[in-house]
């Protein structure tokens, strides 16, 4: 288990994490959202002993992580920067990561260059932005590390390759029980991935909580009626957020889809489906629910 | 469990090792075949040189190094090597201290920072050695194929040990600057800031001191090693104990430097990487300092110079002027430096203008305090058993030979030493060899009492006068470069010694009055330091040595002989020598050999001896008349076949405490007064057609005119006149020699003097 207590680390003078506290269970795959400058790599490399805080403290499985090499070998954290040593190929690097992590495993690592369309006899800084992104979670994922920082992890991926990361870490969650977190600024790039979500702001969590539960508490609906009828009609649900185009009306609703549905019919709608939730759109009515607005948050 | 992590760090700190050592084989490779090329190669070079002469030639001398293997090329390079290469290393092997990106790879390596340093630092400490190592193996191999006779593997270690703790002491600053710079720039500049700022500002505090303070300084030059020490190249050429101390030094401040870094790295912030060091470091501020203390130093001194001031307290203040103009130059451009613009000045005002008011203010505090003190550091009568002075003697010597310091040195094989002073003993490879020492010795109360006084009054005379920084002497002395050495030798043992390196005109002329007395005398002439049983030839001269009688003496004859020269030096009327009044009748020159070992145990010269035989030379005529050789000292002209004129330039390159007061001799002269004479002989051919003169009433009144004119040879010459020389040509046994005499252009005639004016001042022009 991840446990950040009271952190804070301050550059100069800025503060990027102001008495922050999380925690975060092991085998789960944790998305930590926000906005630039809103302390996730900063949290990353203090949870990677990259930094370690001016305040506060921050503990894996109990035991503080700044020069814990044996705590640190089950670690590995991919920077939103990647380094490379200058004019190494992947197998150097590959070979230098060999020699520092106990876990490596270079079966998987052939395996993974097999599945990545990258030559590992090739020099890293030929690559493109996105071929180096791959070549860095490669090597990450080859380190077999219980667990694994990702930041902005699918930065510069395309669709496929965002896909072949996807299943890779929860087949690594699934067989191993590791451990990811990863961050992004892009809520609709973790919804498929993670199970517990965190938004940073200003250097503290405003908010975390496990996607199903989220998920569970909302349903979106879309139902018409001829003719058509007023939001004011239905009193019996809890409507959060409603759209209406003449007779269609599209509302994201408190509670169960089945229980809504079922509500509706008693008004004859034309039809009703229940339709997938974006987890944006979650975290919005989760937001305003505990008073912030989620739009001011993210833009303001 | 600890047994294992404990070994499983062992095992990364080994895999990070190599893995540096792997990425930088190619800086590896190339750094052994550069040191190849400047090391090892110029020394096979040397030794194929010197193969065909069976190192008849080669002397220890002519490689340097303490077991004799560096050509001047490798020693020149090797100090470029020893601060250059350490840098470069430690700038490629913590790189990664100063990118952020690299920071985050190596910040989260399962391996703690002590042992990332370490690997690091062992890492460095391999591409730096091994090529010294190799170079050394391929010198030793040269040595053993060639047969180097100085070849000493023994010292060869020693060699190495002094290299390779000099390269780790320049590693260890570049690695400390690296831990604490946020980026590469930064730490070049500490670093190098740190291998010669301290040296300079230690090299420069007894100048600054001498001119504030204490009217002497404790060094002949600011760069003497004993302050340049600082410089890891410096202490590379120094020998014995000098050499241990600083090497004792260095290797305890490379532990030091080593145990901080570790620290440091330890508790360093890796947000640091990339970033300027803006915010507070000690590191920054005294870097800061030492920059603003050497430019304060440096502005002073201009400003002294440049301002006009004509009293001692007007440079003073033009001193301080300067070194707060220096303080608040220095310190902003150090800002702008390393904060890349000048973005910070505004925040940083106040710390700018705390450091450069107290460079000023402690430098008002030396100007104003140490003035007075100066005669403090002049040692007590009582306390001195000896003072050596760096002063020439009579004769124009100032380098003894001591019989204390002797000793007996064996040829090796293939081995003809032949630049030793030493004393061959008959049939043997075995060399009596004498170190030469330099300077005058004095032990006697009365002299040393005499030459305190002096040092007094110098001091006195250069609290008072202007010239407070030796920058503006007076006029009469604008050409003359006076380093005055004094050796205190005192009783408890210890030894002071002193640099002065001006000469208030009073002093001066004390000193060389005092050079004439019988003291003076006693303790530096060849005739009063040597010993009649040394006396291997004598001879005597005619007044123009145009003729030589050599003296068949027995031992007895040589004691009465060097008993009347020491005489007659004596009682010689040193002022009619000085101002020039004296003929010259001839001259005794007597060979020394060295004393033999079971005699006096002081000082001696070896070699030619000479003393004037003048009209007061009662003692030495009086022993010719009895031995009936005065006849000898009578000038034949037919023995005359040529005869010449030219003259010299004043400007000669010797140095001595006295000289206002110049020696001319033949040995005096420079190449440079010969290129000149040179000249004049040219021009004489073609205006005359011919550069000697040979008829027979010119060389009969130029041998007049030699014996009648004033002694030259070691009398006065005044700058104001000029000085001609007489070459007399005779032809001794079939071959044509030459002697010269020294005169006052004035005691030619006319149209010599005339012709020789002309192109005196033709030449000038």
């Amino acid at each position: 288990m991840i446990c950040a207590d009271k952190l804070v680390k301050r550059f100069e003078d800025k503060t990027a994490l102001e008495q922050m506290s999380a925690s975060i269970e092991k085998g789960s795959v944790y998305g930590l959202v926000g906005t630039n400058g809103s302390g996730k790599s900063t949290f990353l490399r203090l949870l990677a002993g990259v930094y370690y805080p001016d305040e506060g403290a921050i503990t894996i499985e109990g035991q503080p992580v700044f020069e814990n090499s044996r705590l640190k070998d089950r670690i590995f954290f991919v920077a939103d920067d990647l380094f490379f040593f200058p004019q190494s190929t992947m197998n150097q690097m590959a070979d230098f990561y060999a020699s520092l992590y106990g876990g490596w495993s270079w079966e998987r690592y052939k395996k993974l260059c097999s599945i990545f369309p990258i030559d590992p006899k090739h020099r890293i800084n030929t690559f493109s932005k996105g071929m180096q992104r791959q070549a860095a979670l490669v090597l990450g994922l080859s380190v077999q590390a219980d667990y694994l920082l990702l930041d902005e992890a699918f930065d510069g991926l395309d669709p496929v390759m965002r896909g072949a990361v996807r299943r890779l870490l929860a087949d690594d969650v699934a067989k191993r029980q590791a451990t990811v977190i990863i961050t992004s600024h892009n809520l609709r790039e973790l919804e498929d991935l993670c199970d517990h979500v965190g938004l940073l702001h200003q250097g503290r969590i405003i908010f975390t909580s496990e996607l199903d539960e989220l998920k569970l508490g909302f349903c979106k609906v879309q139902a018409a009626f001829r003719p058509a009828r007023e939001v004011t009609d239905f009193t019996g649900i809890t409507i959060m957020q409603y759209e209406q185009r003449g007779s269609l009306l599209s509302m994201v609703v408190r509670g169960n889809s089945q229980e809504v549905l079922q509500y509706l019919q008693q008004f004859d709608p034309v039809f009703a489906e229940a339709l997938p939730l974006t987890l944006e759109e979650v975290f919005v009515h989760e937001m305003e629910a505990v008073g912030y607005d989620y739009n001011n948050i993210i833009f303001g | 469990m600890t047994t294992t992590t404990s070994s499983s760090d062992n095992r990364r700190f080994w895999n990070l090792y190599w893995q540096i050592i792997k990425r930088n084989k190619g800086v590896l490779f190339l750094s052994n075949f550069c040191m190849f090329l400047v090391f090892p190669l110029p020394f096979l070079f040397q030794m194929l040189q010197n193969r065909k002469r069976v190192f008849r030639e080669l002397s220890p001398r002519m490689l340097n190094g303490i077991s004799h293997i560096y050509t001047d090329l490798t020693t020149v390079c090797l100090f470029v090597i020893l601060i250059g290469f350490p840098l470069l290393v430690a700038g490629m092997l913590f790189r990664y201290l100063h990118d952020k990106k690299a920071a985050d790879v190596y910040g989260a390596l399962p391996i703690t920072r002590g042992r990332i340093l370490g690997a690091n630092w062992l890492a460095g400490t391999t591409i730096l050695s091994v090529p010294y190592l190799l170079s050394f193996l391929w010198v030793a191999l040269f040595s053993a194929v060639f047969r180097y006779p100085y070849f000493n593997l023994g010292l060869m270690f020693v060699d190495l040990g002094v290299t390779l703790v000099m390269l780790q002491a320049s590693f260890a600053i570049a690695v400390f600057c690296s831990i604490q710079a946020g980026t590469t720039f930064d730490s070049v500049f500490f670093a190098s800031v740190l291998h010669i700022g301290p040296a300079i500002v230690l090299s420069t505090l007894p100048s600054f001191w001498e001119v504030f303070a204490y009217s002497f300084s404790w060094t002949y030059s600011n760069f003497d090693p004993h302050w340049g020490a600082l410089l890891p190249y410096v202490t590379y050429i120094m020998e014995g104990g000098r050499l241990a101390f600083w090497i004792c030094f260095w290797a305890v401040l490379t532990g030091v430097l080593a145990f901080c870094s570790l620290k440091l790295y330890q508790r360093r912030k890796s947000e640091l990487s990339g970033n300027l060091m803006l915010h507070k470091s000690r590191l920054k501020g005294f870097v800061t300092l030492l920059i603003v203390w050497i430019c304060s130093i440096l502005f002073g001194a201009i400003f002294a110079n440049a301002l006009p001031s004509d009293t001692i307290l007007g440079e003073k203040l033009a001193y301080l002027l300067g070194t707060a103009v220096g303080a608040v130059v220095s310190c902003l451009v150090v800002e702008a430096i390393l904060a890349r613009g000048f973005s910070t000045m505004r925040r940083s005002y106040k710390r700018m203008g705390i450091l450069a008011g107290g460079v000023t203010i402690v430098t008002a505090l030396i100007i104003t305090v140490g003035a007075g003190f100066a005669e403090r550091w002049i040692p007590s009568l009582e306390s001195i058993e000896s003072i050596t002075l760096n002063s020439y003697n009579y004769n124009g010597n100032s380098i003894y030979l001591d019989q204390s310091t002797a000793y007996t040195y064996t040829l090796r094989e293939n081995e003809n030493i032949t630049d030793f002073v030493n004393d061959r003993r008959g049939g043997t490879r075995s060399y009596n060899h004498y170190p030469t020492t330099w300077g005058a010795q004095f032990s006697d109360t009365e002299q040393i009492a005499y030459l305190l006084e002096l040092c007094h009054k110098n001091v006195q005379a250069r609290q008072q006068e202007a010239g407070f920084l030796g920058l503006k002497q007076p006029a009469e002395y604008e050409n003359l470069s006076f380093v005055g050495r004094a050796i205190f030798r005192l009783k408890s043992g210890r030894t002071i010694t002193r640099y002065y390196n001006w000469a208030e005109p009073e002093t001066a002329e004390l000193l060389d009055k005092w050079r004439f007395s019988q003291g003076y005398l006693r303790s530096t002439s060849p005739l009063f330091l040597n010993q009649a049983e040394q006396i291997d030839e004598a001879a005597l001269w005619d007044g123009l040595l145009t003729e030589k009688y050599a003296l068949q003496l027995s031992d007895v004859q040589k004691e009465e002989l060097l008993d009347a020269m020491r005489q007659d030096l004596l009682q010689r009327d040193w002022g009619a020598y000085l101002a020039g009044q004296q003929q010259t009748l001839g001259y005794v020159t007597l060979l020394m050999n060295p004393p033999s070992p079971d005699q006096s145990s002081g000082r001696f010269f070896t070699g030619s001896a000479e003393l004037e035989i003048l009209p007061d030379s009662k003692n030495v005529l009086d022993l010719l008349g009895k031995w009936g050789l005065t006849e000898h000292l009578q000038t034949n002209p037919d023995r005359i076949t040529q005869v010449a004129y030219t003259n010299v330039r004043y400007s000669l390159s010797s140095q001595n405490l006295f000289d206002r007061y110049r020696l001319i001799r033949a040995s005096d002269v420079t190449s440079n007064d010969i290129l000149y004479e040179g000249s004049i002989f040219q021009k004489m051919d073609l205006a005359d057609g011919k550069a000697l003169l040979t008829d027979v009433r010119t060389i009969a009144l130029s041998a007049q005119i030699g014996e009648q004119a004033a002694v030259i040879p070691s009398g006065i010459v005044i700058p104001e006149d000029n000085l001609t020389i007489l070459f007399f040509y005779t032809d001794e046994l079939g071959e044509s020699s030459v002697t010269q005499r020294f005169l006052p252009l004035s005691k030619l005639p006319e149209k010599y003097r005339n012709s020789l004016q002309q192109e005196y001042e033709d030449i000038l022009q």
